[in-house]
């Protein structure tokens, strides 16, 4: 029923291409308005600090300043998983960084000269910034200053369950069977740590926000946030709104990776916007200001294992995410990743403590894999230590232990549709990698080697949240598709033109897919958790086949026969005893003598989701459905300078089913690429008084094109069961292995563990250094 | 317009030198010279520089270019470099590739090509970055400068234009005006970079070496190292070790050691101390074996 090759399993260009390429995408900052107001934000100097006093009335000697805003105009706290966030910082600063006085006025440079008039007085105060010991759990150093006195009085979401008395802000924790027994019972022991610096989300789009108090009583946010509908209520929350009064409109978007999932300056804005007279306030974030809104999580990572005959019989590991100073959704985090912490294989005995762990840093949120690439370099470069200590093949050991089809989870959940064999399979074959038979090492003359490495990973998605869509369907058989998934740059609005484009066999060029409206679009939890394709994409097509059963049954009626002998072909309605083509347009007048729109609605409504248990962190169906992926990586290693090139990524992951190959293959690479990055050269420096050191393009280091290797994207198909046409997700999954595999390549050359990422030169010559001078000591 | 933390300052950009030594005299203090403004438009921003009058070199066009002048009776033929030339001219000369190859080999190795069309070769000096890639070439190619002032001109040698980090021994109302490279035929030159990016990175370490053999044996060898101390530096204990040995990889390496044991390397956000000794030998031995390649 398709158009051309432009349905499921195609790859026609992607339908917004072309206005990126030609410059007409808008941006938030793009968009123009009558009488607006520039905001900017004044922030802390201090990490940790008591604000005795502000005074802000020095602002109004400036020309043009129209607004200004301190915490103790704003009420209310608000946070993701934990409501323990001020919208500007009220008696304390938590973070050098952290909003405390924003200012509105007619242009940006009075907002900025404006923010020099405002006094704070600061009385600096004690500040922690390791997340193991602000979790009191270093030996030495047992008493340490609370971030949050009040910690179990805020309001809170189930999933995070923090400590009283303590910095934690949740601590998840998973039992299954028995590990000490397991342990005792094991051929062999091995105890090691890990180490994942903070890094950076480093959208091309830094943030920007424009609120306004409309007349009509409504307040109008444009903003680049991925999640349209977790903004709308707690804006609502927040300003004592009801959600049909707080329109989101979410314009083109310049990248998300998590780091616009969450509500963030929004708040702030609208607090100016309401001190307006209903004029619309915009602050646009410069890129020092973007990398200091939000980051990744930093994380610490205890593994033990035990193997027996080759297979790996225990596992324990511990986990502290430094979630910095508001928990956002670290406690998400640490639960996420913790249910999936024990990596792809079947583990009988299973401890897992993971504590997401305040500490005077800036904020951490999400980031693409939700602490998939952090525990997937600890338990990945762990899983050939382990092999090595049974002397077996890196790639056989994973081969014999990784989960499949029937195996019980580490949570008790029966797993279905598990391409993870399938992926290490994939890269093996690619990379000419017999498994048992691991290529030896390549000299190349100089100290430089080149040599290959494996590692593997999964992913859940999240519970069953839901996702509606509607497909309209005009006369003249042009298309809107309403759904509030953001596309940000992964290509789903093409996903769900072309499913339509399947259910309908209207052309993709007539089909249009709305950008998110909480005013237009139906709701969708988040774009998060590689979720798109699965559940929005299940509305759309949902949506998109209701529209077409609406058209057959006018088809039956006007050619006087059952509905589903209607067919569609290019664009036009089939007579199925003529084979005449009849456009939309005409069937409708002929059916109804025209004037009405075709609506169709469809839902993601999953059944079945559970929760996981508090105490031994298992549930049966937590996720609704899991992603995995492999990489073989071919490094040259350079043993005199420490320097890496990275030749070739073979990257395989399992999608279910590519909706569309190419922009799975494109999914894959810019994953991967992000992976190296995290892996090889980004990381956040702070200085002893917690203030970020590098925050620029200049100083921290992302991978230019010339960086990037050759990647050798490979698609592996396991359909779910209910997945619409079979397809999972896949935006996560391919950054966790990139850089162990790397690692694990760099290792079979030197024989040195390097534990801490990234993998800079200057890390890893230092390493072998050290690790030789341990050798030649021992 | 280039914005400066915190203030405003002049901005002027004379076509002439009449023009700009009358703006010299008549200026007093504060008065910083723009070329590509890659480094400079980034330091007034950020607050690390600040100026009153920022005087704008490109209006001097004959600043720019790259010409020989061929060897004479008695005197060697040589370039001559405007300092307003941008790095990606260098880059692309055919005369300088065949034969000063150490320099365009450095310029294509600075910043990305964006950085390369806006940046000069007189910045990349007076900047006075330790690491300035343009610098270690230039010291193995014997370059001197010509200086220019409203009280006249001076030539002097290229190792003489740095006092330390950030710092040149530049008169304040002083100019680098022109570059000029002496040319010895039978040399081999190379330069190589050390950096924890392929692009758009400051080298941690970088290396230039020049190389003459006669009968085998080493004639005429120079070594330059950025990142190994406060300055670009000449490893003249490793060059003295070399001169007259045979061109072997042993003797490349025990040079490195050498050269390793004449730096005074600072520990930076970008790299430690100890990294970069550790590093010194192996990009002086690479970076005289590819020398060394260039003369057979
Ligand atoms: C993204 C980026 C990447 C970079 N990568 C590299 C790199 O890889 N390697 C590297 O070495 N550098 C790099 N740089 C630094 C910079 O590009 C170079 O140092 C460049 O050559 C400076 O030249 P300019 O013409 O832009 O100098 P400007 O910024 O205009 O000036 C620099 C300094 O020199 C002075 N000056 C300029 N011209 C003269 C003159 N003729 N006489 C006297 N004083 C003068 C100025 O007053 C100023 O103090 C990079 C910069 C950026 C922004």
């Amino acid at each position: 029923m398709t158009y051309k090759h432009e349905g499921v399993g195609e790859a026609p260009l992607r339908i917004d291409g072309d206005i990126k390429v030609l410059g007409k995408a808008e941006y938030v900052q793009d968009l123009e308005y009558a009488n607006l107001l520039e905001a900017a934000v004044l922030t802390s100097p201090y990490a940790s600090a008591k604000i005795l006093a502000i005074d802000v009335s020095g602002v109004w000697q400036v020309e043009g300043v129209k607004a200004v805003v301190t915490g103790r105009d704003v009420d209310g706290l608000y946070g993701t998983t934990v409501q323990d966030r001020p919208v500007l910082a009220r008696d304390r600063v938590r973070y050098a960084g952290e909003p405390v006085a924003a200012v509105a006025a007619i242009n940006k440079a009075a907002a900025m000269l404006a923010l020099t008039k405002i006094r704070v007085e600061y009385e600096e105060t004690i500040a922690v910034f390791d997340p193991e010991e602000a979790a009191g759990m270093k030996e030495d150093k047992k008493t340490v200053p609370l971030l949050h006195e009040n910690l179990m009085d805020y309001e809170r979401e189930i999933t995070a369950m923090p400590v009283a008395g303590s910095n934690i802000c949740s601590h998840f924790k998973l039992r299954k069977g028995d590990v000490e027994k397991a342990f005792s019972e094991a051929d062999f022991v091995l105890e090691e740590e890990y180490e994942v610096p903070r890094n950076h989300h480093c959208c091309i789009e830094p943030y920007g926000v424009v609120a306004q108090m409309e007349r009509e009583g409504t307040l109008h946010i444009w903003t680049c946030n991925q999640s349209p509908y977790v903004l709308q209520r707690n804006l609502a929350a927040l300003f004592g709104l009801s959600w049909n009064q707080v329109r989101v409109t979410i314009p083109t978007l310049g990248g998300g990776f998590g780091s616009k999932i969450y509500p963030s300056l929004e708040p702030l804005v609208v607090a100016l916007a309401q001190k307006t007279d209903h004029r619309p306030v915009r602050l646009l974030l410069s890129r020092e200001e973007e990398f200091l809104r939000i980051t990744n999580h930093g994380c610490k990572i205890k593994i033990k294992s035990g193997v027996k005959e080759g297979k790996v019989t225990a596992r324990q590991m511990a986990a502290y995410w430094d979630t910095g100073a508001y928990a956002d959704c670290g406690p998400l985090v640490a639960r996420n990743s913790g249910f999936t912490f024990a990596g792809p294989y079947k583990i009988d005995n299973v401890k897992l403590d993971a504590y997401s762990v305040y500490t005077n840093l800036p904020v951490a949120t999400a980031f693409r894999g939700y602490g998939i690439p952090h525990v997937t370099w600890a338990y990945e470069l762990h899983t050939d230590r382990l092999a090595e200590k049974a002397g077996i093949d890196p790639l056989q050991f994973r081969l014999d232990n990784v989960i499949q089809t029937g195996d019980i989870s580490h949570t008790g959940e029966e797993m279905q549709a598990v391409g993870m064999k399938g992926c290490l399979e994939a890269v093996a074959e690619a990379a000419g990698w017999q498994p048992g038979q691991r290529p030896a090492p390549v000299d190349l003359g100089n100290g430089r080697y080149r040599s290959l490495g494996v590692a593997c990973s999964w992913k859940g998605s999240m519970r069953h949240y839901g996702s509606s869509a509607t497909v309209r369907i005009m006369e003249e058989g042009s298309v809107e598709v309403n759904v509030s998934n953001v596309d940000m740059g992964q290509g789903s609005s093409t996903i769900f033109a072309q499913m339509v484009a399947e259910e309908t066999g209207i052309p993709l060029s007539k089909i249009r897919v709305q950008h998110p409206d909480t005013f237009i679009t139906p709701y969708d939890r988040t774009t998060s958790a590689s979720r798109g394709t699965f559940h929005a994409g299940t509305a759309v097509m949902e949506a998109a086949k209701d529209a077409w059963r609406q058209i057959q049954e006018y088809g039956a009626q006007v050619f006087g026969c059952r509905p589903e002998e209607v067919k569609s072909s290019e664009g036009k309605v089939l007579n199925p005893k003529t084979g005449e083509g009849l456009s939309i347009g005409k069937l409708i007048n002929q059916a109804v003598m025209g004037g009405i729109d075709i609506i169709g609605k469809g839902h993601s409504r999953m059944k079945g989701g559970t929760g996981l248990d508090k105490e031994t962190g298992q549930g049966a169906n937590p996720t609704s459905f899991w992603m995995y992926a492999a990489d073989i990586a071919e490094v040259e290693t350079d043993t005199r300078t420490g320097e890496l090139k990275v030749l070739k990524i073979y990257a395989a992951s399992d999608v279910g089913k590519a909706i569309n190959p190419v922009n799975c293959r494109q999914q894959i690479e810019g994953g991967v690429t992000m992976g190296l990055g995290i892996g090889l050269m980004e990381e956040m420096l702070f200085d002893e008084k917690g203030r970020l050191l590098n925050g620029n393009f200049h100083d921290y280091k992302i991978p230019t094109a010339v960086d990037v290797p050759e990647i050798i994207p490979l698609l592996v198909e396991v359909p779910h069961p209910l997945g619409p046409y079979g397809a999972k997700g896949l935006g996560e999954a391919p950054v966790g292995p990139a850089a162990p595999a790397v690692a694990n390549a760099v290792y079979q050359v030197t024989g040195i563990a390097v534990r801490r990422s990234p993998l800079r030169p200057e890390n890893l010559k230092l390493s072998w250094q050290k690790g030789k001078e341990a050798e030649l000591r021992d | 317009m280039i914005e400066q933390r915190g203030k405003g300052y002049e901005y002027c950009r004379p076509g002439s030198w009449e023009e700009l030594a009358a703006i010299l005299c008549k200026a007093e203090a504060g008065v910083m010279f723009l070329a590509g403004g890659t480094d400079l438009a980034v330091d007034l921003r950020t607050g690390k520089k600040s100026c009153a009058h920022l005087v704008d070199l490109k209006g001097l066009t004959e600043l720019q270019g790259i010409a020989e002048t061929a060897a004479e009776e008695g005197k060697k033929g040589e370039i001559c470099i405007g300092s307003l030339t941008s790095i990606h001219q260098l880059e692309i000369n055919p005369l300088l590739q065949e034969k000063a190859a150490a320099l365009p080999e450095a310029a294509c190795q600075l910043g990305s090509r964006q950085v390369r069309n806006r940046a000069t070769l007189g910045g990349n000096l007076a900047n006075a970055s330790p690491t300035a890639d343009t610098a270690a070439p230039l010291l193995v190619l014997d370059a001197f400068l010509e200086l220019w002032s409203p009280s006249g001109s001076r030539h002097i040698p290229v190792e003489d234009l740095w006092q330390k980090a950030g710092k040149t021994f530049l008169a304040a109302d002083e100019i680098i005006r022109q570059i000029t490279l002496p040319l010895a035929p039978g040399r081999g030159t190379a330069f190589m970079k050390l950096g924890p990016r392929q692009a758009m990175d400051i080298a941690i370490i970088n290396a230039a070496a020049s190389l003459e053999l006669e009968d085998g044996r080493i004639s005429q060898v120079r070594i330059a190292l950025g990142g190994a101390g406060e300055r670009p530096l000449r490893m003249k204990q490793a060059e003295a070790f070399l001169l007259g040995k045979e061109a072997t990889a042993e003797h490349f390496a025990q040079a490195g050691v050498l050269a390793a044991q004449e730096s005074s390397p600072r520990s930076s956000r970008r790299a430690s101390r100890e990294y970069r000794l550790a590093t010194i030998p192996v990009l002086t031995e690479r970076v005289l074996l590819k020398a060394l390649s260039r003369l057979s």
